[in-house]
């Protein structure tokens, strides 16, 4: 397997009233070509920034990511635009991601417009006729301005821009959150087809563990900025090691009410200003002992593809 | 007689929104019961009216363009479409109480949670500032609230989504109501809190006896909340029972489709069933079966005719195909 | 659009009164029925007769004549005024705005500086270092209305530029500068025609109260801000005088306004 991205010790730290936000602290993880990484955890855990890291949409504080080696930021404007083209976003709110004012088709061949793709305007709109076809969606429908489409055909003129480009790499940032199921689920068949098409690496940014469970390879679990799990999807689910993965796998509402499942309750009260040192998790966690709250626990690999940050998880 | 455990009784409601001359089917024709005790689920996705349904209960259309052209809706003996507003004021937080979805917007955020609660007691109940205080803070033990007397002078921004979310529910409970509307009352919180507050309503329920109807999209909290359930689409009633019969072998094309097109945990699944189409406009509903332009069993009779609803193995539904079943396994 | 715009009546009536007052501006040399520069001290604000249709002046001059030859200096007054505050502000305001840090705060700084005098105050310098005369006074009437086209654009841009629509194009690859102009700039197009509509009838009134003091237009030139201040101490004796240069403002005014409102919907491509 060919490596495509490499994220090392991300940090972004915003500062709030005069208190240093960790958002993203310490990330590091790797993603081959053609992949699917699903990034999941709660709201203010970090993915969403992470993902906005990779793209180099904001500027790290520390780390660095590396796009087949070659670090993403500061990037002069040839090799900046070289590497937008390879790597691309979708975004959560489809109809937030549009210029209002620009038809459907126009935003796809000004992209192309950007990279230089295509002699005139009449080549670029037959090629981006074409991504709006692997998107179904028809060239009358290119001619549409955004309010006119419903929030699934709005995510699919996003796909559409972000495969324009044919990148290797697309950063899916809650594509199908704010869908409703029926569709969602055509969204992420579409999405499918497209990987398996094209040969797209994908990260799955999402808080919903099902959607995550049937798209991706593997998994990362956040928790306030830090990486707590990674593992192989199967591994993730059947598997959980973390006392973090553990509590919100369980916490999901079962459609099979004759199952019963053990279920984790943490409490919900965290003081954000205590976790400088130690680890993050540990004014929810069950198992926290003093070690916890004194050092910062490290990811380590479990077993080979597996990787968790706890004390308590063993090498095995 | 039976007709005492019944709370709530919902017959033939039919609430529609007026734009000129539009007129927008928001529900159409929804019949339901809540019995005393009981949780009732009703899940749909957006636009399915689920919403609407809970607005039209509480008279709470007021607002908008919406009114109830039909139906009558019976709480607890007293037909609430014929009292005046001073007396649904009193049923409102005295007897029926409702819960957002998003806690922030419905807290006032210049007061504290503690003047808040008690204000919501005065009003109902003639009792002294003091006396509410007191009695918001045994509220905020109820909904399990830690350093309850701490949090009665706090401003609803110092808590988090979940706490707002129990203060509200607090408020809800301030006056013993009979029934509980919760409209999404988790879809904005972290599944981790998602959990605590279901379990909170479990709680609340078995401790007052509680009918409680729960509005949400999310199969899975239906699965693990719910008594009974009544599956919507487009204005209309697909199926209605008990929710483990129904989730188990659901009748309705909907309500199948809708289940297969749930990215589950138990499963493997290569594809997603996913359902063509999209959830039609209130002021463009297709003749017949809403549901038939993305139904793959529709017929002709589906395209012309809107089905009755017929009951099986106690549910009902509203599909001629699903009759059909039903007469051939007979 | 051109059909959004004949939809909305009022948009009708209001283009078609700007057409109208262009028009007349145009053709003024042809429709009046005599000089508005001559005086006739014999027949001193005369009221309404068959000669002069609309009575004479304070200093026995026509009134339909002065009115409709000064639709044209009004005219290139507040288009004048308006176009250079509706480009300078917008520049400012953009580039304040989408940069933000220590640009935004010196340019919003000078703005404020500018907010701070009175318009009158502001065109007064202005006259006084360059020429006493028309043009100085329109440009500087036109400056002082520079601060509020750029406070409004400011917030615009910076409201737009949080949008996902602007970190998408990022993403794409597209170049700051082109977002500001394609993406951000297109979308403030609303509140800056209101605001460029609603300048155009103060501005003729400012620069009116220039002339008052002796430094907008020379005297005697008929402009309507002109007329209305040399008319004001008969207001109680002849108010016809007043009234139709103050009914020729109102009306230009209200054309205007009623046009910004019907362009700014047109311009809205989410408008149904």
């Amino acid at each position: 397997m060919e490596k495509l991205l490499e994220v090392k010790e991300l940090c972004k730290y915003f500062s709030k009233g005069g208190q240093t936000i960790r958002a993203v602290d310490g990330v590091s993880f790797e993603l081959n070509k053609g992949e699917t990484l699903g990034l999941v955890g709660e709201s203010g855990c970090g993915k969403s920034t992470t993902g906005r890291l990779i793209l180099n949409l904001i500027e790290p504080t520390f780390g660095e990511v590396l796009f087949e080696g070659k670090p993403v930021v500061n990037l002069k404007r040839p090799e900046e635009l070289a590497f937008r083209r390879r790597a691309q976003m979708i975004f959560q709110d489809c109809f937030a991601s549009l210029s209002p004012r620009v038809r459907a088709g126009d935003a796809v061949v000004q992209i192309l417009k950007i990279h230089g793709i295509g002699k005139d305007k009449k080549e670029r709109w037959e090629i981006a006729r074409q991504f709006f076809e692997e998107v179904t969606l028809s060239e009358e429908q290119m001619k549409r301005y955004p309010h006119e489409f419903s929030g699934g055909q709005r995510q699919r003129i996003g796909i559409a821009k972000a495969l324009c480009l044919n990148p290797d790499l697309i950063v899916c940032d809650e594509p199908v959150s704010a869908l409703d199921v029926s569709v969602q689920a055509q969204i992420i068949n579409t999405m499918k087809d497209i990987q398996k098409k094209f040969g797209i690496a994908y990260i799955f940014i999402s808080h919903d563990l099902g959607v995550v469970k049937h798209i991706s390879d593997r998994v990362a679990c956040m928790y306030l900025g830090r990486l707590v799990e990674i593992a192989e999807k199967d591994d993730f689910y059947d598997n959980p090691l973390h006392p973090y993965s553990i509590a919100l796998l369980s916490a999901i509402p079962d459609m099979d009410p004759q199952r019963k499942k053990k279920k984790f309750f943490i409490p919900s009260e965290v003081n954000l200003k205590q976790y400088e040192d130690g680890c993050r998790f540990c004014q929810r966690c069950w198992k926290a002992q003093e070690i916890c709250r004194e050092k910062t626990p490290e990811l380590v690999e479990v077993y080979p593809g597996h990787k968790v940050a706890c004390h308590f998880v063993e090498k095995k | 007689m039976e007709d005492k455990n019944i709370v709530l009784e919902v017959e033939h409601l039919k609430t529609s929104f007026f734009y000129g001359k539009k007129e927008g089917k928001a529900v159409d024709d929804i019949s339901f019961k809540v019995k005393k005790g009981e949780i009732l689920g009703i899940v749909g996705e957006s636009g399915s009216g689920k919403s609407v349904t809970a607005m039209s209960v509480m008279k709470l259309l007021g607002n908008t363009k919406g009114r109830v052209v039909g139906g009558s809706i019976n709480f607890m003996g007293r037909d609430l479409l014929a009292v005046s507003d001073k007396e649904m004021r009193q049923i409102r937080g005295k007897h029926i109480a409702m819960v957002f979805q998003e806690p922030m917007t419905s807290l006032n955020p210049v007061l504290t949670v503690g003047e808040q609660i008690a204000e919501t007691i005065v009003v109902h109940e003639k009792v002294s500032k003091k006396e509410a205080l007191a009695r918001a803070k045994e509220l905020l033990d109820t909904v399990q609230i830690p350093l309850a007397e701490k949090r009665l002078g706090e401003y609803p921004h110092e808590l988090s989504g979940g706490m707002r979310q129990r203060v509200m529910i607090a408020m809800g409970l301030c006056c013993n109501p009979d029934l509980i509307i919760a409209d999404e009352p988790t879809t904005a919180l972290d599944v981790t809190i998602q959990m605590q507050i279901l379990e909170l309503f479990k709680k609340l329920r078995e401790q007052y006896e509680l009918s409680i109807i729960l509005i949400t999209h999310d199969m899975g909290v239906i699965a693990e909340m719910t008594d009974r359930v009544m599956v919507m689409y487009a204005g209309c009633m697909a199926e209605y029972g008990d929710t483990a019969t129904i989730l188990k072998n659901p009748r309705h094309p909907y309500t199948k489709a809708l289940m297969k097109a749930i990215p589950r945990l138990d499963e493997k699944q290569e594809y997603l069933d996913a359902i063509p189409g999209v959830i039609p406009s209130i002021f463009n509903l297709p003749e017949g079966c809403r549901f038939h332009p993305r139904c793959r069993l529709a017929t002709e009779r589906c395209r012309k005719e809107r089905p009755d609803a017929f009951t099986v193995d106690g549910r009902t539904v509203c599909c001629f195909k699903a009759f059909e079943e039903v007469k051939e396994s007979l | 659009m051109f059909k959004n715009i004949i939809h909305n009546k009022m948009t009708v009536v209001g283009f078609s009164i700007v057409i109208v007052i262009v028009a007349i501006g145009i053709l003024s040399p042809f429709i009046i029925t005599a000089d508005p520069m001559e005086m006739d001290l014999y027949n001193v604000a005369a009221p309404a007769s068959d000669e002069h249709i609309w009575g004479t002046d304070e200093l026995g001059r026509d009134i339909f004549s002065r009115v409709i030859s000064g639709a044209r200096t009004s005219l290139v007054i507040a288009i004048v005024v308006v176009g250079i505050g509706t480009v300078l502000g917008t520049l400012i305001g953009a580039v304040s705005g989408y940069l933000g840090g220590l640009t935004d705060s010196l340019l919003m700084k000078v703005m404020d500086i500018l907010m701070a005098f009175p318009t009158i105050l502001l065109a007064l310098f202005f006259v006084t270092i360059f020429d006493p005369g028309l043009y100085s006074a329109i440009i500087g009437v036109g400056l002082s209305s520079v601060p509020r086209f750029a406070r409004l654009v400011r917030g615009s841009v910076m409201s737009i530029k949080e949008k996902e629509y602007v970190e998408a194009q990022r993403s794409a690859g597209e170049r700051k500068i082109s977002i500001l102009f394609r993406h951000i700039l297109p979308n403030c197009i609303g509140p800056i025609i209101v605001q460029a509509t609603l300048t155009m009838g103060n501005s003729i009134i400012t620069v009116a109260g220039l002339g008052f003091l002796g430094l907008g237009v020379d005297p005697g030139v008929p402009e309507w801000g002109a007329m209305l201040s040399d008319a004001r101490s008969y207001l109680a004796s002849k108010p016809a005088i007043c009234i139709y240069p103050g009914a020729a403002i109102a009306l230009a005014v209200l054309g205007f306004n009623l046009l910004g409102d019907g362009l700014r919907d047109a311009l809205d491509v989410r408008q149904e």
